[in-house]
């Protein structure tokens, strides 16, 4: 995992210096910026590590299909919605996002998403299925370098509620604390080919549940480290 | 210095999760250290077992506690521990006891296993209170108030925290409290690795009266204690061995690793002995990983269970059968009916080996008929792994399971000795 971590770190650092061109102005769908457009289109991938305090031997991760639309309502103010899709877990939020530039360079974003994830597999035979919401408030900063390379940190609290799970309809767990733990992301959003803009970020979620982890019934009362790697395209 | 910002970040980034501990705090306490205080004789130590209220408690420990002496037989002595089972936020007090002229010392620390909060606990009781004077045995007890303080971490100990006697531990029907892993998993942060010599002499501490224990086997056929088929950065620190634990030999192992948090990988006859000896727990579970190690699983097996009789020790030994490929190895074994098993599989195949112990998965719910069957021939049935502390009380006082395995000992234990 951390070779990856170097990996995308080496490419952001040498992506600073990338060409591009006026089409690719703010196209990113994470950098906090005024909408110039009337919606801003990414498709891509996330991948989250599963930790050993989760998964114990089963070292994996996970990948999503990760669908963002940011859609303009007024000049600084835009709905954001995404999915998160597994097929047997998904994860659907929306909400308002208002942006604003500092200076030149600097640009602020303030937002809050509410989310419904929802989930069913079978775990050693049996039908389990769970459900849950998220309230994730968020705060991005946004650096844009001389060629319009986009670099965004955002940090979110994670907000959990209404969880439950069942197996068959026998309800399982449903007590996780509210204030559930916190992300932080570091995302860069550059020139790709033709008007395309690529998105690789990193994101380190500190959580006591995580909505992909539901089926493991786990009962920790301390916030475990997930890294997650984000890639798009914004089209 | 923007250039290297990300390698910072990175840095960051990968290295917190490192820094999630709970260690024992340091429990040197200069009254209980003293060379007057002496060890508590087997009466008072007695005494102090009970289920009590928490009267005073500047935090969530809930309204109850269980305490229950428990011990660590070592060639020269016996080491005693008093565990406190609280009734919320599954925490727990392990306290070591001494006395002076006129008082009794607990000496101790407290932790919330869910989480990683600890820290020191002191605890004083009035030796006139204990001896009761000339009050009966029973109004003594019921006055009996073991007062004291609790800190945070490595702080001096300074909230105040009491405890009142209300009544006798609960001990009418015996339940099988089995802690998964001989005693907890790394990733509950206990002071001993899971699968270790060192968790299997803390599991009665937790609260255990038996253990689950994970059997590997090495490339020269040494059944090991060891939950996962290879050798890798949960279990083990970094030593440069991966891979497979059967493409190394015992000695290999035992001279290069090191288990995650603390001890070596133990043999299976290390970890029966260490049971048989040096601990109280009554009940073994060996969790057979790799079928080929059923037959040395039985020799062990018969070879401790012929001790353990000879030292009129009860001790009760079963060999577990996860799957079908172990279940067939089994049935390989001459006389197969009559050697003491476990089955996790179906009560067909649990009938079939003629199990002692039919031990379904909690996510399979109450299985009250099925209980009932396996009850009706004579045969005990057991739920595992349940860690939801609601749920524990739930399998514990509306199922009808004859035991429980569990990462949580201490919630079962209180769930068990508090019981009316």
């Amino acid at each position: 995992m951390k070779l990856i971590f170097c990996f995308l770190f080496t490419l952001l650092f040498l992506n600073t210096f990338a060409q591009d061109t006026t089409l690719h102005r703010f196209k990113g769908v994470f950098f906090p910026y005024p909408m110039d457009r009337p919606a801003k289109f990414s498709v891509g991938l996330t991948f989250t590590t599963m930790p050993y305090d989760i998964t114990e031997e089963l070292h994996f991760q996970i990948p999503a299909l990760d669908v963002h639309l940011l859609k303009r309502v007024s000049k600084k103010l835009a709905l954001d919605m995404r999915a998160n899709v597994q097929v047997v877990q998904n994860l659907l939020t929306a909400g308002p996002r208002w942006a604003t530039t500092l200076n030149d360079r600097f640009s602020i974003s303030i937002g809050n998403e509410v989310g419904y994830w929802f989930g069913a597999v079978n775990t050693e035979g049996i039908r389990t299925r769970g459900h849950g919401f998220q309230n994730v408030p968020h705060l991005a900063i946004g650096h844009r370098f001389n060629r319009r390379v986009l670099l965004t940190f955002r940090a979110e609290a994670l907000m959990n509620f209404g969880i439950k799970t069942y197996a068959k309809d026998t309800e399982l767990t449903s007590d996780y604390r509210l204030f559930g733990g916190s992300t932080y992301s570091l995302i860069l959003e550059q020139p790709f080919y033709g008007n395309k803009v690529l998105t690789i970020g990193l994101r380190g979620i500190y959580t006591d549940f995580f909505w992909q982890t539901w089926s493991l019934f786990e009962t920790f009362d301390r916030n475990i480290f997930y890294p997650q790697v984000i890639i798009g395209l914004n089209l | 210095m923007k250039s290297y910002l990300p390698f910072i970040l990175l840095l960051v980034f990968t290295s917190c999760q490192e820094l999630i501990d709970a260690p024992v705090p340091d429990l040197r306490w200069d009254a209980f250290d003293s060379p007057n205080a002496k060890p508590l004789t087997a009466t008072e130590r007695k005494a102090l077992e009970g289920v009590y209220s928490i009267a005073i408690a500047d935090d969530n420990f809930g309204k109850e506690a269980a305490l229950k002496w428990t011990y660590v037989a070592s060639e020269k002595d016996t080491a005693y521990y008093l565990s406190f089972f609280c009734s919320e936020d599954v925490r727990y007090f392990i306290c070591q006891g001494k006395r002076t002229d006129s008082v009794i010392l607990l000496n101790g620390y407290w932790r919330n296993v869910e989480n990683t909060k600890t820290g020191k606990v002191h605890f004083t009781i009035s030796a006139a209170d204990l001896s009761g004077g000339n009050s009966s045995a029973a109004e003594q007890r019921l006055s009996l108030q073991i007062r004291g303080t609790f800190g945070v971490k490595d702080d001096e100990p300074e909230k105040k925290i009491s405890f009142s006697y209300l009544r006798p531990l609960n001990t009418k029907i015996p339940y099988y409290l089995i802690a998964h892993r001989g005693g907890g998993r790394n990733n509950d942060l206990l002071p001993a690795s899971e699968n270790s010599v060192e968790m299997i002499s803390l599991a009665a501490q937790l609260g255990a009266n038996g253990i689950e224990i994970d059997i590997q086997v090495t490339k020269d056929g040494v059944p090991v204690l060891f939950h996962d088929a290879r050798v890798n950065d949960r279990l083990t620190t970094k030593t440069g061995i991966q891979g497979a634990i059967d493409s190394y030999t015992f000695a290999e192992l035992e001279k290069e690793v090191k288990l995650k948090r603390g001890g070596k990988i133990p043999t299976l006859k290390e970890a029966l002995d260490t049971i048989l000896t040096r601990t109280p727990l009554e009940f073994v579970w060996i969790d057979c990983k790799y079928k080929e190690a059923i037959p040395i699983i039985r020799t062990l097996q018969k070879e401790y269970l012929e001790k353990a009789k000879s030292r009129g020790r009860k001790l009760e030994i079963v060999i577990g059968i996860p799957d079908e490929d172990v279940m067939a190895a089994f049935m390989k074994l001459p006389d197969y009916k009559n050697i003491p098993s476990l089955c996790e599989l179906d009560t067909v195949k649990a009938q079939q080996v003629n199990a002692n112990i039919w031990a379904p998965s909690w996510v399979k719910g109450h299985q009250d008929e099925e209980v009932n069957a396996m009850h009706a021939k004579g045969k005990l049935a057991f739920v595992y792994t349940v860690d939801v502390p609601k749920k524990i009380k739930e399998f514990m006082y509306e199922a009808k399971f004859n035991g429980i395995c569990t990462n949580r000992p201490t919630m079962a234990a209180y769930y068990y000795y508090a019981r009316q």
